[in-house]
């Protein structure tokens, strides 16, 4: 498609000459836009289909009327261009308004206009952005729509961006932002002394022991080779121990677990093996991040649904009803995270059963992110969502050594369900990794073979670190919370503040300490903030009390 | 300060502009403006056509004797559309007009009046500019604005309407805006030639062992004979013109080589696809030029010169294009080139190319020993009589093949024909307008048995305004260059190409015009003689050969190196 960009006198007749130069060699316009931009002159802009002999032709017969000032033509990647549709959609169930404003967040649309039975969307962007837009929004009822067409400016000549790859970028990835912590993380580095508490990575290193082990296996060249993609067997062996005795999974074998690169990988190629474009997973948020992001990609912008929490009694809670309430014919899974990054949320049984009641009536599959399993504090316990009764057939559980060993650089996870769910699964983890990192699989398992001391030690850290950051906040007249049970995050509101993201990047800049804004985390997350107290002792003291002094300082 | 009407105002304006002439038919919607035509007689003169085709194409051959804009008054509806062949006709041949078509009143605009049009909307795609005037106060503006876009840069017709009220509304005299062409904010025609591209074409040239000039009618309306002149001698060039560009310099030039396209001379025609390099002047490479246009001048650089960016590379792929006034570019190429005196085999072959047409085609045109009179003898024999210096125009078909053929031209711009429209009727009124701008010259309109019955009744005019006008009628009873192309491509299938005609003696005689009819050879002479002595319009029916064919010819779709010499060649 051609954009022809006209400059012309405002005068009347012109239009009609333009559309002949297109009429009389029988090219259609496929939309023609044109208003006023100074006093008397206005500006056109016409896309068409039309071959290159014609293009020359058509720019200097449109030159020729008259009243024509300046005739341009231009390919995409040599223009700046937009479209804006408005768009009538369907809103008469309360589900598809909550789903909606979830599109529209995801689309960076606009509600303009609202009536009990629909509403009235905006939504700009180039044509592929909107038709995007239109096909997600097409399931609740288009009943009227209306298109601007195009309105393009030439990019500078000398613009060596003249090929602009991201044009080639499906519009659902150029959508998606570098995760909130990478990016509260790179904007802190900007900055002389800044203390960050954003990312979790632990202080501690990881055990002598584990590190021994590895270098062993390097030097015994056990680790030169392609392991088999599912993990060495000694290490499954292991794994099945652990699952048995710690996660209370009896009848587990070797064959319901695929060792992966990182929970992270595990978790990408369960949602490319299991979910087409259409099929909803519920999050039942503030949850980790990286969970949205990777449902967007893996279904080509196909929305997670979220369920917000709440504060209630000093903890975070959501409600079945409203679960249940939730789930349509679409919905294929409960993706939760226990304990919970960042709200530090461990789910009862009570609360577990009832998400299984409802997976077992609507035929849902459940995915369980455990890979803070170890770290839960007080009389809390971690109950794995798979050892619930009747449970096993529908759940997929991740578990990972980057937390509880302190392993996060070693990348060594692992997915654990029933043996036809693990069979399409591993095709995409093969395809994604071939197979887990040799030596890091050795390392772990040295980790599971020391596994209590290890553990135990990070477990009472923690267990301090956690004490030491509550009770340097609780007197924070403006920061509120709920205790975390596990995990190693402290999620807290600062009280007056709408943008956390802004806020997250001001407190780096004036009080010198990097925390991740809330609003990272999906729905109920927003005016919240995240503080990873798996970091240096000194540093947690110093970040907060940065926190804490600026807090009084300014006023919000 | 004095009130006038608008009607008056626009009159005032045209005097001002030096317009002394008009072509018109009045009619409800223009009756102001014929109003004060008839109080402004003394300054300007109204010619009244019988139809407003025939008033049209007065306009188009009068402006192409003068180079200025030629006027039309006409009312509104019928009047309005009866233009339209003529106004497309000038598009295609960028001949300025200026058309006044009178509308209804302001209030009545859009109300399917009486004889209202949508005048604006059917003239946009065939005219170089349009407007509507519904406020007497526009019209000194607008008229100027007219003219000067109807005769700057590639010439070409405007149509102004202009509501009746408009017409009849007093202003006063002083209460308008003077138009000046820097309010144009991007019409601004270039002249004058990128003085790079041209040192580049006339290095191309210098290097060139096989150059063609092809002279096109922008070498006339740019008024360019001296110039090219100059330059064709000077760098020692071969030229052939295209329909419009013969008499751009006389056809007895040494360097002259023919007459280009589909039934033009063969040496040009297949040399083209020999040529090194083709100075294109003010032409467009028009497909009655160039044949199939992917076999066109496969070996030629091409220098392209025209004053319409739109022509460059539209067709012909240019080397060197450049935006000018012929004139203005070829005085700049005449200030650089060197003198040459190479290339004589390369005009040694355009030599030997002529000796073979003459051979096939010439000699059995003119020295015919048939009683029968061909068409390519009458033209010959007119071209004789006048030294090749009348002016000639011809109407649309065969005839009009041959006399650009046939007809030695010899002075500048005295050839009128209609070429991109090809419009049939044209030749008759053309020729009242060509010999209204030459009143003391002679004007011979050669036109065919069909396309005269399309406007002889404008004869009426040539007898009311005693236009002298001599009118030979080559007559086969046959629209003839169908019923060529119908023996030739369609198995001599002559699908309703062959008339019943009237006497057209006889018609003339009605008209009060003096007329003559011939058919033997042995009278062809003596009448045309007769016909160029004498004073006042005047009428010569020539019954011609009914089945003559012109030859050479490139046929529809095929390449220049395919053209033939007669119909044994015609590949069935």
């Amino acid at each position: 498609m051609i954009t022809f960009l006209v400059l012309s006198e405002n005068k009347p007749g012109v239009l009609y000459r333009i559309a002949d130069v297109f009429l009389k060699r029988k090219i259609n316009i496929q939309s023609l836009t044109v208003a006023e931009i100074d006093k008397n002159l206005s500006r056109f802009t016409i896309t068409a289909y039309c071959d290159n002999a014609n293009v020359e032709k058509v720019e200097k017969n449109l030159y020729k009327i008259i009243e024509v000032v300046k005739v341009t033509s231009a390919y995409d990647q040599e223009l700046i261009f937009k479209e804006l549709v408005i768009v009538k959609v369907n809103s008469a169930s309360p589900y598809a308004i909550r789903d909606l404003d979830d599109l529209i967040y995801l689309h960076k649309a606009e509600i303009v206009y609202t009536t009990e039975s629909a509403v009235y969307i905006e939504k700009q962007g180039t044509e592929d952005d909107i038709n995007s837009f239109l096909n997600s929004v097409r399931p609740y009822g288009i009943k009227e729509i209306v298109r601007s067409g195009r309105i393009g400016l030439l990019k500078p000549k000398n613009d060596k961006k003249t090929v602009d790859f991201s044009l080639n970028c499906p519009d659902y990835i150029e959508m998606l932002d570098v995760s909130a912590i990478k990016k509260i993380e790179y904007y802190s580095k900007e900055f002389k002394d800044v203390v960050s508490l954003a990312q979790g990575t632990p202080a501690s290193a990881t055990d002598k022991a584990i590190r021994e082990a590895a270098k062993y296996a390097i030097d015994k060249g056990l680790v030169d080779k392609y392991t088999s993609g599912y993990g060495i067997d000694q290490l499954r062996e292991l794994l099945v121990k652990k699952l048995k005795h710690e996660n209370n999974l009896p009848n587990i074998n070797k064959n319901n677990i695929i060792v992966t690169h990182g929970a992270a990988e595990g978790l990408m190629a369960i949602f490319l093996a299991l979910f087409r474009r259409n099929d909803e997973i519920v999050v039942i948020t503030p949850d980790y991040a990286s969970h949205l992001t990777q449902i967007r990609i893996s279904r080509k912008g196909g929305r997670p649904v979220f369920l917000p929490m709440q504060i209630k009694n000093g903890g975070w809670s959501f409600s079945l009803d409203k679960l249940e309430s939730i789930i349509t014919v679409n919905t294929k899974a409960i993706l939760i995270c226990n304990p919970s990054n960042p709200t530090g949320k461990v789910y009862s049984r009570e609360e577990l059963e009832g998400i299984l009641e409802i997976a077992q009536k609507y035929n849902l599959l459940v995915i369980t992110d455990e890979i803070y399993e170890k770290f839960v504090y007080g009389k809390k316990q971690h109950i794995s969502f798979a050892s619930l009764s009747n449970a096993f057939e529908r759940t997929i559980s991740i578990f990972g050594f980057s937390k509880s060993f302190s392993m996060t650089g070693w990348r060594i996870g692992y997915i654990v369900a029933d043996e036809s769910i693990i069979k399409n699964i591993f095709k995409v983890h093969d395809a994604l990794i071939t197979c887990p990192t040799a030596v890091s699989q050795y390392a772990a398992i040295a980790a599971l073979e020391n596994s209590d001391r290890i553990v135990q030690r990070l477990k009472e850290e923690y267990e301090e670190k956690r004490k030491l950051c509550i009770s340097l906040l609780k007197d924070n007249p403006k920061i509120e919370f709920a205790h975390p049970d596990g995990a190693y995050y402290l999620f807290f509101k600062i009280k007056g503040v709408d943008d956390d993201f802004k806020f997250a990047l001001r407190l780096i800049e004036e009080a010198g300490v990097a925390i991740v804004p809330g609003s990272a985390f999906g729905l109920g997350g927003e005016g919240f903030f995240r503080i990873a107290f798996c970091r240096e002792r000194e540093s947690i003291i110093e970040g907060i009390e940065r926190l804490n002094n600026y807090l009084k300082k300014i006023r919000l | 300060m004095k009130q006038i009407t608008g009607a008056e105002l626009l009159l005032q304006k045209l005097a001002y502009l030096g317009v002394d002439l008009v072509f018109g038919y009045p009619g409800g919607a223009v009756m102001p403006l014929h109003d004060a035509l008839y109080k402004y007689q003394s300054k300007i003169k109204h010619v009244l056509a019988r139809h407003e085709q025939g008033a049209v194409h007065m306009a188009e051959g009068w402006a192409r004797m003068k180079g200025r804009a030629g006027v039309c008054v006409v009312t509104s509806g019928p009047g309005a559309t009866n233009l339209v062949t003529g106004i497309a006709d000038a598009m295609m041949d960028s001949v300025p007009l200026v058309c006044f078509t009178g509308q209804v009143a302001s209030s009545f605009i859009g109300s399917d009046a009486f004889q209202e049009t949508d005048v604006i909307g059917i003239t946009a795609p065939i005219t170089k500019w349009n407007y509507q005037i519904t406020d007497s106060r526009e019209i000194p503006y607008i008229v100027e604005k007219a003219f000067y876009i109807a005769e700057s840069g590639r010439p070409g017709p405007v149509v102004v309407d202009i509501s009746k009220d408009a017409q009849l509304n007093s202003v006063s005299e002083n209460e308008f805006s003077r138009f000046d062409k820097n309010d144009l904010k991007s019409y601004r025609p270039n002249y004058f030639p990128n003085m790079n591209q041209i040192r580049s074409a006339v290095d191309l040239i210098e290097k060139s062992k096989r150059p063609l000039v092809l002279v096109g009618h922008g070498v006339i309306i740019a008024q360019a004979e001296s110039e090219l002149k100059e330059f064709v001698e000077k760098a020692n060039l071969p030229f052939a013109c295209t329909l419009h560009g013969l008499s751009a310099l006389s056809k007895k030039h040494p360097n002259y080589v023919g007459f280009l396209g589909m039934h033009g001379n063969y040496a040009p025609n297949i040399l083209t696809n020999k040529a090194d390099v083709l100075i294109a002047l003010g032409m467009r490479f028009d497909d009655r030029v160039t044949g199939n246009l992917e076999k066109y001048a496969p070996k030629a650089k091409v220098i392209h010169i025209d004053i319409d960016p739109a022509e460059l590379n539209k067709n012909v792929k240019a080397e060197i294009p450049i935006v000018a006034d012929v004139k203005k570019a070829l005085q700049e190429i005449n200030k650089l080139i060197k003198s040459s005196n190479k290339r004589d085999k390369w005009f040694e072959e355009f030599k030997k190319g002529f000796e073979l047409e003459k051979q096939k085609v010439l000699s059995r045109q003119l020295n015919n020993s048939s009683e029968k009179i061909l068409m390519a003898e009458v033209v010959s024999m007119i071209s004789d009589l006048t030294n090749g210096k009348a002016n000639i125009v011809s109407d649309v078909g065969q005839h009009q093949m041959i006399t650009a053929r046939y007809y030695e031209f010899d002075r500048f711009n005295s050839w009128v024909s209609s070429g991109g429209l090809g419009t049939m009727g044209f030749g008759l009124p053309a020729g009242l307008g060509v010999k209204l701008a030459r009143e003391d010259e002679q004007v011979v309109a050669i036109v065919g048995d069909g396309g005269f019955q399309m406007t002889f009744q404008e004869l009426g005019t040539a007898v009311e305004y005693n236009i002298g006008l001599k009118t030979v009628v080559l007559n086969n009873s046959f629209l003839g260059m169908v019923r060529q192309w119908q023996e030739l491509f369609f198995d001599k299938r002559y699908a309703f190409t062959e008339m019943k005609n009237p006497d057209f003696v006889k018609i003339a005689q009605a008209y009060g015009i003096q007329a003559q009819r011939i058919s033997k050879k042995t009278n062809l002479k003596s009448a045309i003689q007769k016909m160029l002595e004498f004073e006042g319009p005047y009428l010569l029916e020539v019954i011609v050969e009914k089945e003559d064919n012109v030859f050479p010819m490139v046929p529809a779709g095929a390449s220049l190196d395919e053209i033939i010499l007669e119909v044994s060649q015609i590949k069935k």
